[in-house]
């Protein structure tokens, strides 16, 4: 991870974490009306938890420190399940209530937008440093 | 001004500035959504007084080294990271870089055409 083109591999390393971050979201909303999974639960909403990848010595003072950001875990959503009323639901319990999945469609859609915008903002940092890496190029080849 | 090459390798100290500012940036950028991270750039304090000292025109300086950002707005989860300021950010490096080069192409063009009469 470190070189003339590490810079790229920084910002790879965003777009492999926001990818993550679409797919989990995705893996929510497709999931948002599931009232039983293997262990009895309605579906738990879950969340990617990112951290900065910095080298074993990590100090923020030494260029060759940054190696982008990397995925530590992905942890379920321990808000408690909404209830509702629903007798006739296959699910429901002795009084007629079934717990949903505590997935909010809206909080999964602002989540969809920031991981694609973020997403765009490190396909920009990738085109930028290929420009320069371009320019210097045309340098070696006596061009201007 | 010592030596053939000074202008040369002060340019090429300048573009090596700017590559790790680029990086600086790209990690912050990577980092958006990481919590409690805090937005870092390049300590161009330093830079300058590496640029200044007599022997980066002897040859190019071989560290630079990044600070962090203060002033900037934390987000809930400790973030401080402006995604727009990073892009401009990104943008305004990348012209910088593209002045070095254009300085760097016209001195080695000078060279080339005082080498060749």
């Amino acid at each position: 991870m470190s070189g003339p083109f590490s810079a790229i591999d920084i910002s790879a390393s965003g777009l492999a974490a926001e990818r993550m971050r679409m797919e989990i979201t995705a893996n929510n909303i497709a999931n948002a009306g599931t009232t039983m999974t293997e262990t009895g639960d309605p579906y738990r909403r879950q969340a990617v938890v990112f951290s900065a990848a910095m080298d074993e010595i990590g100090t923020a003072n030494s260029k060759e420190g940054y190696h982008g950001v990397q995925v530590v875990g992905i942890e379920g959503d321990m808000t408690d399940f909404p209830e509702v009323y629903n007798p006739g639901h296959p699910h429901a319990n002795a009084d007629g209530f079934v717990r949903l999945s505590n997935v909010k469609i809206p909080e999964e859609m602002v989540d969809l937008i920031t991981a694609s915008r973020s997403y765009e903002a490190n396909t920009r940092a990738i085109s930028l440093f290929k420009e320069m890496v371009e320019k210097t190029l045309t340098l070696l080849q006596g061009g201007r | 001004m010592s030596g053939i090459f000074s202008q040369v390798n002060l340019l090429g100290s300048a573009l090596k500035g700017v590559d790790a500012n680029h990086r600086a940036v790209s990690q912050n950028i990577a980092n958006v959504n990481t919590p409690g991270y805090k937005t870092q750039q390049v300590n161009y304090d330093e830079l300058m007084r590496q640029l200044e000292s007599r022997n980066a025109q002897d040859s190019v300086i071989d560290n630079v080294s990044t600070e962090t950002v203060s002033g900037l707005a934390e987000r809930v989860d400790g973030n401080n990271v402006d995604l727009e300021r990073e892009v401009s950010e990104l943008k305004k490096n990348a012209l910088v870089f593209q002045t070095y080069s254009h300085l760097m192409a016209s001195k080695l063009d000078t060279m080339r055409r005082a080498i060749s009469g």
